[in-house]
């Protein structure tokens, strides 16, 4: 019996070897290697140095971008992924119908996702340019909504959230793609139940398709902040210039762009380190804050 | 699913196909377009290799991320021989010593070169005598103007705040499109105001005097009270228009400019800055600069290249070249500029310019210091707060941060 | 009641145009950066600076993808793309529907703890451990090579995660059912589990792939020559350092797209069910 046991979770193993056999090599590694950084002085060419905990003491209590681009990036996030998934949710159960030109109506759903930011940034760039020759300026001052020009990208109070408005607009495409796929393992006896029960389909989605969603909703919402507390290239590209980075008086400065330039502008590999791994701290307490709520492993 | 594993062999059966590494050759990292590399590439192969005989690969990379790639290639020691590169990288690397000091090591070359080079941008790349790169094209400063708008060119600061006075009542603007709220577009105004950043010797800043408080104030007023948009989007647009009939930007539109609004021409041009209360037009002067790696195996032949494309010939060739891109390559040589196909009244402005002229400091450090000018800069012009307390935190940061 | 059954499809016509509406709305604010990009993309040059912007040209030029294509071997760059991105993707339904099968369906010592090392794993940005991976694809020689391209990429912790969550959606009646009939762990797999989580995998291919396509700083830093560079690589150097040629960039851009909206449209018929919108009780 124990044999059989034995075997059994052999095979399992088995399946994740591969996977875990490359995760190890170029994720785990690097991951420790980066970790072992946060404790040194480094600037990629001569040895790293060993300081301890100079680098987060230095962060925590003598570093005031820090604190500030902490503030941005929570707020980027209590933005970001409520109202990003919330659309997302809308606009795949609409897609979700037995509608015409699905394929096409899809498909200009997803542009965005699929576009580079970089290249679609320099359009975003021209939407939010300021006086007239912005293009949001001109259609808000077309239609009388707007009375003074916007320097949408140049105010400290409009660039955050400009950049939270492109992100889910970038973001839309990518979550419905992942709801659709959710709905899709829905079985059909499930909707026909709920017809015959006679459920308004406000109390089918409500009742029946939401719950079953579940697995793919706690994806999407841990995925979501992951990515999101992560947000580099919208501020990189549209709030930083060759000169200055995160917007005027780093009104747009999130961390992992603060952490780039530290790394890679000014090459303080192991400072730059510590900020990605207090940032990590952050994610993971609050990942394991939603996998207690949602009891995760008891699915 | 059986086809997977087809795909997969097959895929991997290709990866076999990569290719052996040359000998004989010098490997140069081009900070710029695939277009430019191409031209030095072809120049290279054309009188470079047949007398040299060695031949040269030349890799573009964006501007955007080259910090990064060369970073990466310094930890990583998987450096080519030589790099083109941001006026300040050089130094920079150098200091942490991934360069060869060509000051050191070729004496005698580099005291030449340096006899040919306009000093303007020459000064911002040799840091207390010691030279890792030697400069290879350049950027200015300019105002650009739409003849038909403004009769004449502002000459003075005062002549400037009338000609924005009367643009403003048309609902007309000025743009600074090259550093708007930052310390490129802030310089200019600083060093014509007769102040600067440090001082001669590089020992201690000089941020928080009479003079820069003069110049950021007046930088102030500019967006605040004539109007001066802070994103710099669209100046083309505004410029052909006419809402944006003054500019302040670099040399590079000179020779778009003329494709992309054809019937302007003859209507605009460029001129120099205006003069400051110090009766300077000092302008703000960039540019690249080319160096030679430690790792090198090549370094001798790889200066050899560095003189090749020194040379006034070949710099006129690299000229004509670029602008048949509609580009722009400025000579750093100062030798072949009366021989360049270009616009008399461009070539004059430009050279004028040029010599009246300067880079980012030549002291360690600075490249960490810049953002605390930014910071005061804006913290003047977007959060209204006092120039004096701003510049003289400066003036401590700054401080602060130079490398002894 | 055929008074009621009337105003039934009154209140039907009038929730399908209005979801008509929302999905036309949707679609045009969604699409029009990429429409802004195409048009940009093959207007002259001298009707790109214009004042008010014009959403249409009357003498569209194909000149930037000629020069899109004579300028550098962008045949070559797609070639490269391709094989990068399709073998990724491949490797990564492979491993990572294997792994999440077993993470979400099988009871082994470690289990949680290995997924929670693995969903850790991505709250690191990568950017700090760019030159730590750098440094050991140098050490392994695979710089300037497809085998550096992929197989670093081969698998990661998003698929993995990705294919735990949608597996864990397949009813376990339906394994145990295969166990008891004596299948194998592999035959459950192979003929169980991966047909049921079609659409997931059909998920996981297209952001696989996409997130190749677009994949950028990666190649950038461990592909010193231009024959091995892929499409994005190639479309950072197009632009001149200040931007100039802006035409240029919008063609490549639009190239870029193309690939990927055809492995969007391909894979996407993988999403078959729908259901009937309907707002009343039947």
């Amino acid at each position: 019996m124990k044999i059989r046991k034995f075997k059994k979770q052999l095979i399992s193993y088995l399946f994740i070897l591969p996977a875990f056999l490359i995760l190890t090599i170029f994720v785990f590694i690097p991951v420790i290697a980066s970790f072992f950084l946060s404790f040194t002085e480094y600037d990629g060419i001569s040895p790293p140095k060993l300081v301890g905990f100079k680098n987060y003491i230095n962060i925590l209590f003598n570093d005031k971008l820090f604190w500030k681009a902490v503030f941005n990036t929570i707020y980027y996030v209590i933005f970001t992924v409520p109202l990003g998934i919330a659309c997302s949710l809308v606009v795949a159960m609409a897609l979700f119908q037995k509608i015409k030109f699905s394929t096409f109506f899809r498909t200009g759903f997803f542009l965005p996702t699929v576009t580079s930011v970089a290249a679609i940034s320099v359009v975003w760039r021209w939407i939010y340019a300021g006086d007239r020759y912005g293009l949001l300026n001109y259609v808000l001052t077309k239609l009388g909504i707007l009375a003074v020009l916007q320097d949408w990208l140049m105010q400290p109070s409009t660039t955050l959230p400009a950049i939270i408005l492109m992100s889910i607009w970038g973001g839309i495409g990518y979550n419905t793609i992942i709801l659709l796929a959710g709905l899709q393992s829905i079985p059909d006896s499930v909707f026909e139940a709920a017809k015959i029960d006679g459920a308004t389909s406000w109390e089918r989605f409500w009742y029946i398709i939401l719950p079953m969603l579940k697995p793919v909703m706690i994806f999407l919402v841990i995925m979501s902040t992951i990515n999101s507390f992560q947000v580099f290239e919208q501020v990189y590209i549209m709030a930083s210039t060759t000169e200055y980075f995160g917007g005027v008086l780093y009104s747009a400065l999130t961390i992992v762009p603060y952490l780039y330039e530290r790394a890679f502008k000014r090459f303080m590999l192991g400072y730059a380190s510590a900020l990605a791994y207090l940032l990590f701290a952050i994610i993971f307490v609050i990942t394991l804050i939603y996998m207690k709520i949602s009891k995760f492993y008891e699915q | 699913m059986k086809n997977l594993f087809c795909l997969i062999s097959l895929l991997f059966l290709i990866f076999s196909c990569t290719q052996k590494e040359q000998k004989n050759v010098l490997t140069l990292w081009h900070v710029g377009s695939e277009e430019e590399a191409q031209i030095i590439k072809s120049l290279a192969d054309k009188y470079f290799t047949p007398q040299a005989g060695i031949s040269v690969m030349c890799e573009s990379i964006s501007w955007s991320e080259a910090h990064t790639k060369y970073l990466t290639a310094i930890a990583g020691e998987v450096l080519p021989d030589l790099g083109t590169m941001g006026l300040t990288w050089a130094a920079e690397f150098g200091h942490k010593g991934a360069m060869v000091e060509l000051s050191e090591r070729f004496p005698n070359d580099v005291k030449l070169l340096k006899e040919n080079i306009f000093s303007s941008i020459w000064n911002s790349s040799e840091i207390k005598g010691k030279v890792y790169g030697i400069p290879f094209d350049l950027t200015v400063q300019l105002i650009y103007y739409r003849k038909d708008i403004i009769s004449k060119s502002p000459q003075t600061w005062q002549e400037l705040e009338e000609v924005l006075k009367d643009l403003n009542k048309q609902n007309k603007k000025m743009m600074i499109v090259w550093g708007s709220l930052d310390w490129i577009g802030f310089s200019p105004f600083l060093w014509q105001a007769g102040g600067d950043y440090y001082n001669k010797e590089g020992t201690k800043s000089i941020i928080n005097s009479k003079q820069a408080q003069v110049a950021l104030k007046f930088f102030s007023d500019l967006y605040n009270k004539y109007n001066v948009p802070r994103s710099a989007e669209n100046f083309g647009a505004g410029f052909r228009s006419g809402e944006f009939p003054i500019g302040m930007c670099g040399n590079w539109l000179i020779n778009s400019f003329p494709y992309e609004m054809p019937e302007l021409e003859g209507k605009w041009s460029i001129a120099l800055l205006p003069k400051g209360p110090s009766g300077k037009r000092t302008s703000f002067i960039g540019g690249r600069v080319i160096g030679i790696f430690k790792t090198s195996k090549n370094i001798d032949k790889a200066f050899e290249f560095i003189k090749f494309l020194s040379k006034p010939e070949i710099q006129k060739e690299l000229y004509i070249e670029v602008a048949k891109t509609k580009n722009v390559y400025l000579p750093p040589n100062i030798n072949i500029w009366k021989e360049l196909p270009i616009k008399e009244e461009f070539r004059k402005v430009l050279f004028e310019q040029i010599k009246e002229a300067k880079g980012p400091p030549a002291v360690l450090g600075w490249d960490d210091s810049t953002k605390y000018v930014v910071e005061a800069i804006q913290n003047v012009v977007v959060g209204g707060k006092p120039v004096e307390e701003e510049l003289k935190k400066c003036e401590e940061k700054l401080n602060q941060h130079i490398v002894k | 009641m055929n008074n009621n059954k009337k105003r039934c499809n009154y209140k039907k016509l009038f929730n399908n145009t209005l979801l008509y509406i929302f999905l036309c709305l949707g679609f045009l604010i969604m699409v029009f950066p990429f429409f802004w990009m195409l048009i940009s993309s093959i207007k002259p040059r001298e009707e790109l600076l214009s004042y008010p912007p014009k959403f249409y040209t009357l003498r569209p030029t194909f000149e930037y993808y000629k020069q899109l294509f004579t300028l550098v071997p962008m045949y070559r760059y797609l070639f490269n793309s391709l094989v990068v991105a399709i073998t990724v993707t491949l490797t990564n339904l492979l491993l990572s529907s294997m792994a999440g099968y077993a993470f979400a369906k099988h009871k082994f010592y470690g289990n949680k703890l290995l997924f929670t090392i693995i969903l850790g794993s991505m709250m690191v940005p990568w950017q700090v451990n760019i030159i730590p991976s750098f440094i050991i694809v140098k050490k392994l020689g695979w710089l300037n090579s497809f085998y550096g391209l992929i197989i670093p990429a081969m698998v990661n912790a998003f698929g993995i995660f990705l294919m735990r969550q949608i597996i864990s959606t397949i009813p376990d009646e339906l394994i145990d059912a295969a166990h008891i009939d004596g299948c194998s762990e592999f035959y459950i797999f192979w003929k169980i589990i991966l047909p049921l989580s079609k659409s997931g995998l059909a998920t996981l291919a297209i952001f696989t792939f996409m997130s190749q396509w677009n994949n950028f700083v990666w190649p950038l830093i461990i592909i010193h020559k231009s024959d091995m560079r892929t499409v994005p690589l190639s479309l950072a150097v197009l632009n001149s350092q200040f931007g100039n040629n802006f035409g240029l960039l919008m063609a490549g851009s639009t190239v870029a797209i193309v690939p990927m909206l055809l492995a969007f449209v391909f894979l996407q018929r993988y999403f078959v069910k729908g259901i009937v919108f309907t707002g009343l009780k039947e």
